[in-house]
Parts: structure tokens; C-alpha cells; sequence
């Protein structure tokens, strides 16, 4: 008996290092051995190919002649991120990925170290020019700019997600349409104040918005003044706007079918909702998504303007491996390794530039490699990918990319609105679409409350009393039934008995 | 002599054990959990008391329950969340009781099977099952229509197994020759279950009760899914003090509030009696 013991004991000894795989012998000898380096990242859910992390390890294992390890962290918003890291107060991560608008938060506070990229870097050599201006030019406080503290990651726009079978097309170049009976509890807006704010915004300065498009068609005010301008009304945080925006939401509110932060992209996959209020690479999933059971899906930027938000690589004050911290964010800079991740999240990389490389696709059931497809760089891969074509056609719409590409990047397609409308918006969606500013406590705070009057439901003052009294009423009542006995010093015989029970069970 | 030295020896030994005794009482055992609760109860107590009376800048401050009071938005929340609260708990109640009733009835070999058949479903992944059943309500055409309902709903769903397992122990631990006697004296079955059954299960339904009332009030991943976010619960309004929102002082201030106001539900149901009657029907 005991020797059967001691086999099947033996046998599920044995078993570990076979289930678990070599990775934890690895690990374990990695950190004995002083010489070994660990990276510890944090990124969003869900926002990497994570094979590249694997291959990121193999190249600096090379690199340092040491073994790289990395520590892939997640997080799910930007606050969560920033708490963390004021929590620890210390050393907790060397690479992070928050928002525009975080980054700024974080810079300001003094968490965050100044990058130092050199030249000749990945992101020196194939970041869209566009981006890097962006970074450098329109996201500035005090002497300092977005691009002193982080790179690029992610960018996209917002705007709605919608099937054309339920909705026209017409009405979902106007934000407003979300208020209409029409499309009552079928839509969906973010249960988020930052994001959600911007459509209430467009509903509030409706007039004013649509008073400066004119201008700008009629070529009143340049495109570079329109940008400006439209900055100015949706990151208005005056008290009076914010009421209006208030207003507008809870009026909204009655008409949407809920608010949701990531259920939205599969219940408009589903058909459950027609209308989802959606980061443009969410809609590129959800486009995906639909098309498996045979439904079109669309996308649209609103024509009266819109949000544009980055993600950015930053290293934390308290980073310890800053030079690995370095080359992860090289690493990510790689046209190669951009694209892939592209094709795993559907979102847009800041990265534009050409870098031959190639990409083995695998069939999803059985795992066998498909075929290996060259590309000469992003813009090659984006051509190949939405089948482009370069030069004009009977049928086609040509899109002008070249604010991204650089000159003379026009393409031509017979699918507008679709998945490449949404990862690569043309040069007059980007001319509409604004950065949301980082907000102030006080403004901040504003608005928070305005979104707690938005999500919560205000009873008025007399039934606020009136429950009041009555739950008063039953509490007191409830109290008189429970000591009756000692209030009115009522002697029951029965008491004696419950004494007994008491001391016994002692 | 020899003998007296002997029994100071003995007297010493015995003082010995004694002192030994002394040192290893039995409840040195509950050092372990004592630390555990120091360091994960007490200690983040303490944290979110601090918190509560203190402003952005650490200074004390009345400021975040005077807030607290003086907006209709966040009282109205507290009301609508205590309203959640208390129409689940009936509504489990409801179910739960006849549930409970029958399945303490079933012949002892078959019944573990029943009960097996209630409590199977709390061991399967609740994000999986919310999904599941939104769907259904989807199905249904209730989803983003009846937020309030749907809520309901997924609430009792969810807690329904903590109302029907205390229930259920106290009924089969109570003692059965009670209802024979008062069938005995001429009671029929209504009167038996009214005035033998019923108040002897008071215990139980109580403990009951506090298990789903009190998560109820707070669990908002409930409301998120069920009724698309568009139903305000405090403890949605407490996630986001800590999180978007960024006002910690004022999420603790929140937390106490709803602390006091179980501390009051326990005192009201006599969850605190714990030497008395309370403590023999409670089963968790």
C-alpha cells in the first residue's frame, strides 16, 4: 500500500516540470543567477500581440548576453494605472502606457522621467511625422510637450459604430441623432465622463459647431484655426457648459439603451443595439466581429467634430531598468512589430514608416502556416491588407493619407466607412477631430459631478423627507416589537426558560 | 523532611504545569487569525476612518459627510440602493423559504441530491452565468428596458443560495417532535407552520436575510450588466470616488456611511445577540 503511495507520489513529482513546461525551470535559474534582467510593463487589457513580448525577450537576452525577462502587467483605466503607481510610491513598473491626458497628469506630478531617445531610433526613423507633431506641437504646458515624456503606442479617433440596416447613414454624420425617438434604446454612449462629455458637448454647442464648419468650408478660417477653435468648445469646462452638458445627457440618458465601457462592441456585433459609441479600434473589432455572422457594420466621425486621444510609452520616475525601458520602447517602434500588433487589436499604430519585412499567417483551427506575405512597410502592409489600389478607378473614393504617410500617400477604395476608414481616418476627419486637454481638479470635479447627477436619479426634497420619516417610523416600530419586553417590564413566564437554554449553551 | 521536600517538589511541578498551562492557553491558537485581522481588517478600518475626516490635504474636515447630506443625488442613491436591497432580500425570501421548506422535507438519502441542485449553480463562474442570463433577459426583450427589474432579477439569481442554505439548516436541525406536539394539541397544519415552524426559523431566515441585503446594496457589477449601468448604486458611486473620480476622502466617507447603516440593519435584526436564541439556527 505504502509503496503504490510513494509511486503515484513519485509520478505527480515528475509530472510538475512536464506540466508546467521549461519555463519555470528557466525562470527559476534566472533568478539565481545575478546577472539577469527584468522588465516590468504595463499596458491595457488586451492591447498587444503578446508573441512579441516573447521575441522582445529573445533579442535583449542576446542583446545583454543575459536572460531578458518581461513582467507583462494590465490595467483597465488610466485612474486604476495612477493609483497604483501613487500606492507604491516607489519602484513598480518600467514601462506604462497611459492616455494623453494621464501622461500630462503623471508629467506634471513629477512621476514620470524625461525619455531620452536618440536618433537613429525606431521612433526617430518611422513615427508618422504627424504624430510626432501632435506630440511635440499641440499637446504643450509650461516648456514642456507630450513628446519630452512619451511615444506613441496607439491612436484613434471616436465616433459611432452603427448598422446601416437600422440606421441611415445620413443621420450618423450628426451626433445629435442620439437623441431622436427613432432610435430609442438602441444605442450606447461610455459609461466614462471623459469620453461621453465630447457627445454632450456636440449636442449643447450644436449651433456654434455647425456655424464653424461653414466657415471652414467656406474657407473663412483655415484648417489649422478650425482645430483650434473646435479644441476651445469641447474642452470647455465653464460651469455654464458643463450645466448644459448635464442637461443634454440626462435628457440622452432616457433614450440610449444603457452605458457601457466593453460590452458595447459585442452587443452591436450581436445586434442588440444598433448604435455603440465607440473607440475607432473597438470599431474595427466589433466591424470584424460582424462579419463573421454576415453583418455590415459601419463607422462614422461625426462631421462636426470629434476626439482624437493617444496612448503613449512612458517610463516612471521610479523605473529601474531604464535602458531595457529604452529598448522596449525601440523594440515597439519597429514597423514590424507595430503591424503586428495592428493585426492583433485593430487599433493605429503612430508608426508610418518603411522597413521591409514579412509576416507568416497561420490558420486560426488547424495552426498551419497559410502563407508568408512581404511587405515594405507599413503603408505597403495598410495597401495589401484593405486591397488599395495607388492609382485612381471607375468606383473608387480616394482617401488622402498623406497628413500620416507624408506626400503624395493617396489611396483609393470601394469600401468607405468600413474597417480602413476607421484605422486610417482621411485628412478632413483628422481636421475635425480635437485632443481632450487634461482637466484641472476644480474642473475636474465639475464635471465628475455633473456625471453623478447624470447617472444618478435626484429624488426631490419632500420624498427625500418622506422616506426619511417612514424608514424612521419602521425602525422605531421594529425597536418597540424587539424590547418591548424590557421597556415595559413585562414578566412573562416563558423568559425564565429562554435564561436556562442561554447559560447551558455556555 | 523527605517527604515534605517531595511534596514542595511536586508543588513546584505542579506550579510548573501551571505556569505552562499559563503560557500555552488554547486561545493562542487564534493568534494567527488575530494578526490576519489586525492587518486586512482593522488596519484598512483605520485607513478609511482617516480618510473619511480628512480632506485632500490630510487636514480634518466634517466636509465630505456635510457633502454627502446636502446632495439630493448621492441620498437618493443610498435610497435607491437600500430599495434594491430590500426588494431582493423579500424576493429571495419568497423564493427561498418554500424551497427551503421542501427540500428539509425530502427523506434524508435523496434530499443532499436537491440541495445539490441549488447550490451546484453557485460553484459555476458568476461572470459567466450574468452573461448567460443577460441573454436570456435579452431574449426576453426585457434587457435595456426594465433596468430595475433586470437588476432585481440578477440579484436574486445571484443571492438566492445564501438565503436558501441557512433557511434550509435551520429546518432540518429543528426538532420535530415540537410540530408533533402541536399536532398533538389540535393544531392543523397552518397553525403548526405559523406558530411552531415559522417563528423556530426565524434564526435562519434573519441570517439569511443580512447575507443578501447587505452585498446587494453594493454589488453594482450586477447593475452593470443587467441594467446597462443605468441603475445608481452606492457602491458604483464608492468604485468611482476611487477610481475616475480620484476623491479617496470622499469614497471613504461613503464606505462609512454604508458601514453604519449594516451595523444599524444588524442591530435592528439582533445579529449582534449572539449568546441568545439567534446563535442555535445560525448557520454560517
Amino acid at each position: 500500500m505504502k509503496k503504490i503511495a510513494m509511486l503515484v507520489v513519485a509520478a505527480f513529482l515528475a509530472a510538475i516540470p512536464l506540466t508546467a513546461g521549461f519555463a519555470v525551470e528557466n525562470k527559476a535559474y534566472a533568478a539565481e543567477t545575478p546577472a539577469t534582467y527584468t522588465l516590468k510593463v504595463a499596458n491595457w487589457e488586451d492591447y498587444i500581440d503578446e508573441s512579441v513580448i516573447d521575441e522582445f525577450e529573445e533579442q535583449m537576452s542576446e542583446k545583454y548576453n543575459a536572460p531578458v525577462t518581461v513582467q507583462y502587467n494590465t490595467f483597465g483605466t488610466n485612474e486604476n494605472l495612477y493609483n497604483d503607481l501613487k500606492i507604491a510610491n516607489g519602484y513598480l513598473y518600467d514601462v506604462i502606457c497611459p492616455s494623453d491626458y494621464m501622461i500630462e497628469k503623471m508629467a506634471k506630478e513629477g512621476m514620470l522621467k524625461e525619455l531620452s531617445l536618440t536618433s537613429g531610433g525606431n521612433y526617430d526613423l518611422y513615427a508618422s511625422d504627424y504624430i510626432k507633431g501632435i506630440f511635440e506641437n499641440k499637446i504643450k504646458w509650461d516648456d514642456k510637450s507630450l513628446a519630452d515624456y512619451a511615444v506613441c503606442y496607439m491612436w484613434g479617433t471616436m465616433g459611432y459604430v452603427y448598422n446601416p440596416k437600422n440606421v441611415s447613414h445620413e443621420d450618423m454624420k450628426d451626433w445629435t441623432s442620439l437623441w431622436e425617438e427613432k432610435y430609442k434604446g438602441k444605442s450606447t454612449i461610455k459609461d466614462s465622463v471623459r469620453d461621453s462629455y465630447f457627445v454632450g458637448i456636440a449636442y449643447a454647442k450644436k449651433q456654434e459647431l455647425l456655424k464653424l464648419k461653414a466657415d471652414y468650408e467656406a474657407e473663412i478660417i483655415t484648417a489649422d484655426a478650425y482645430n483650434a477653435e473646435l479644441t476651445k468648445i469641447f474642452n470647455d469646462t465653464s460651469d455654464e457648459t458643463v450645466k448644459a452638458v448635464e442637461k443634454a445627457l440626462v435628457a440622452l440618458k432616457k433614450n440610449i439603451f444603457g452605458f457601457e465601457v466593453d460590452s458595447g462592441k459585442n452587443d452591436i456585433a450581436s445586434g442588440t443595439i444598433d448604435i455603440n459609441f465607440a473607440w475607432s479600434g473597438d470599431a474595427v473589432y466589433a466591424m470584424d466581429e460582424a462579419e463573421a455572422v454576415d453583418v455590415e457594420l459601419y463607422y462614422s466621425v461625426p462631421e462636426t467634430g470629434s476626439n482624437i486621444w493617444f496612448d503613449g510609452w512612458c517610463i516612471p520616475k521610479n523605473a529601474k531598468q531604464t535602458e531595457l525601458a529604452n529598448d522596449f520602447i525601440n523594440f515597439m517602434c519597429d514597423p514590424e512589430i507595430a503591424v503586428r500588433n495592428m493585426e492583433y487589436i485593430g487599433y493605429t499604430s503612430g508608426i508610418a514608416g518603411d522597413k521591409a519585412f514579412s509576416i507568416d499567417y497561420y490558420d486560426e483551427d488547424s495552426g498551419e502556416l497559410v502563407e508568408t506575405v512581404e511587405y515594405s512597410g507599413v503603408f505597403d502592409w495598410m495597401v495589401q491588407t484593405y486591397e488599395l489600389s495607388e492609382t485612381a478607378g471607375e468606383g473608387l473614393t480616394g482617401v488622402d493619407l498623406s497628413y500620416f504617410f507624408g506626400d503624395g500617400k493617396v489611396v483609393y477604395t470601394d469600401t468607405v466607412g468600413r474597417q480602413f476608414s476607421a484605422q486610417y481616418p482621411d485628412t478632413a476627419t483628422t481636421t475635425r477631430c480635437v485632443v481632450m486637454n487634461y482637466f484641472d481638479d476644480e474642473a475636474n470635479e465639475r464635471i465628475n459631478t455633473m456625471w453623478e447627477n447624470v447617472k444618478g436619479v435626484a429624488f426631490p426634497a419632500w420624498a427625500i423627507v418622506l422616506i426619511v420619516v417612514g424608514v424612521v417610523v419602521i425602525v422605531g416600530v421594529v425597536l418597540l416589537i424587539r424590547f418591548k419586553d424590557k421597556i415595559f417590564k413585562n414578566k412573562r413566564g416563558g423568559k425564565k426558560g429562554v435564561k436556562v437554554v442561554g447559560k447551558e449553551d455556555m | 523532611m523527605a517527604s515534605s521536600v517531595k511534596a514542595v517538589e511536586r508543588e513546584n511541578y505542579v506550579g510548573e504545569r501551571k505556569n505552562f498551562r499559563a503560557l500555552f492557553k488554547r486561545s493562542y491558537l487564534a493568534i494567527p487569525y488575530g494578526l490576519f485581522l489586525a492587518l486586512f481588517v482593522v488596519f484598512p478600518l483605520f485607513l478609511i476612518v482617516y480618510y473619511a475626516f480628512t480632506d485632500k490635504n490630510g487636514g480634518f474636515t466634517f466636509n465630505n459627510f456635510v457633502t454627502f447630506f446636502s446632495s439630493s443625488t448621492y441620498i437618493s442613491n443610498l435610497f435607491i440602493s437600500i430599495g434594491i436591497a430590500c426588494v431582493t432580500t423579500a424576493a429571495c425570501l419568497l423564493i427561498a423559504y418554500p424551497v427551503a421548506y421542501i427540500l428539509s422535507r425530502f427523506k434524508s438519502a435523496r434530499s443532499y441530491i436537491f440541495v445539490l441542485l441549488f447550490i451546484a449553480p453557485m460553484w459555476i463562474n458568476f461572470v459567466l452565468r450574468a452573461y448567460a442570463l443577460r441573454e436570456i433577459l435579452n431574449l426576453l426583450g426585457l434587457l435595456g428596458k426594465a433596468n430595475f427589474l433586470n437588476t432585481v432579477i440578477g440579484m436574486v439569481y445571484d443571492f438566492l443560495p445564501f438565503m436558501i442554505l441557512p433557511i434550509y439548516t435551520t429546518l432540518i436541525k429543528m426538532d420535530k417532535s415540537l410540530e408533533e406536539a402541536s399536532a398533538d394539541l389540535g393544531g392543523n397544519g397552518a397553525v403548526t407552520f405559523f406558530k411552531v415552524t415559522l417563528p423556530l426559523s426565524v434564526p435562519g431566515i434573519i441570517s439569511g436575510a443580512m447575507m443578501v441585503f447587505l452585498p446587494s446594496m453594493s454589488c453594482y457589477v450586477i447593475t452593470d450588466t443587467f441594467g446597462n449601468s443605468k441603475v445608481p448604486l452606492i457602491g458604483k458611486l464608492i468604485e468611482s470616488m476611487f477610481g475616475t473620480n480620484a476623491n479617496w476622502n470622499m469614497g471613504s466617507a461613503l464606505a462609512i456611511i454604508m458601514l453604519l447603516i449594516m451595523f444599524i440593519t444588524m442591530l435592528l435584526t439582533g445579529g449582534f445577540k449572539g449568546e441568545k436564541e439567534t446563535t442555535r439556527g445560525n448557520a454560517l
